[in-house]
């Protein structure tokens, strides 16, 4: 549990999708992003796997963690503000039967690797992982 | 070379004559990612971001205010206000420096990454020790 002694403020979101080609861990995760050797930097994106890895859920899923009225992934894709683009790559990930998680980063999470992220755009799209953070409250 | 706060501000006490891409290209050894990669561009984003509008305080004094104060200490604590005992500690070299960092002007997201605990700015300050300018 995070204690702040500072200012109470307003938080907000950024809605992540996410995709691995290997199954679902913290090694294969790394890998994917690039993380090849030893660093200090790595302790960063291990608090990013962690933040994901404790919000995500599977897509399909997602439509009722999110108490979403839509009936399909599509809409709630759109409903969530992703772009046609994104909604065809995930389309053809499921087609292509991978996983693919939804999920949620708080800018009052946990971690300051949560924080910072929550706050950054990003998009990593490669053979091995599909990582959108593009949607953002920011 | 160590990033250390005052206050709300950010310094970090490096060598001379420090500029920014012979930092990247030393950051690049140091890494231990794949080129190109996510976490790569990520990491080195967050370094440039530190550092890009950086003041140097040794140059500024030279430059423009060798004349007014006795010595470059005396600079920090009269015209920078920073206090004696941080000064102190610090344990200043002549061919080191105090770079002001100015991440409001390039990024208010890497203040935060700061800012958020602790454990962040070792992590940053573990890789910029290692690279020891």
């Amino acid at each position: 549990m995070k204690l702040r002694q500072d200012f109470v403020t307003n938080s907000s979101s950024t809605s992540f999708i996410v995709s691995i080609k290997e199954d679902w861990k913290e090694e294969n995760f790394l890998t994917a992003i690039g993380i090849e050797g030893k660093s200090p930097m790595t302790e960063v994106f291990r608090q990013l796997f962690e933040a994901v890895d404790h919000n995500k859920c599977e897509i399909r899923m997602a439509l009722e963690e999110y108490h979403s009225n839509c009936d399909s992934v599509r809409s709630f894709l759109q409903e969530a503000g992703f772009e046609e683009e994104t909604i065809l790559i995930v389309e053809k990930m499921l087609a292509e039967k991978r996983t693919v998680y939804y999920g949620k980063l708080s800018s009052d999470g946990s971690t300051a690797a949560e924080a910072y992220f929550c706050m950054e755009s990003f998009l990593v799209c490669e053979d091995d992982i599909y990582f959108n953070g593009r949607v953002g409250g920011w | 070379m160590k990033i250390f706060s005052i206050g709300t501000r950010y310094y970090c006490k490096t060598i001379c004559g420090f500029a920014l891409p012979q930092f990247e290209a030393c950051l690049d050894e140091h890494l231990g990612m794949r080129k190109g990669s996510f976490a790569e561009q990520r990491t080195k984003q967050i370094f440039c971001d530190l550092f890009l509008y950086a003041r140097d305080l040794r140059q500024e004094y030279t430059d423009y205010y060798a004349q007014e104060y006795d010595n470059f200490e005396q600079f920090l604590y009269q015209k920078e206000l920073l206090n004696k005992p941080d000064i102190e500690e610090l344990e200043l070299t002549p061919d080191q420096t105090v770079l002001e960092l100015r991440t409001d002007l390039c990024s208010y997201n890497v203040k935060t990454l700061m800012d958020y605990e602790e454990s962040a700015r070792k992590v940053i300050n573990q890789v910029i020790e290692e690279i020891d300018l």
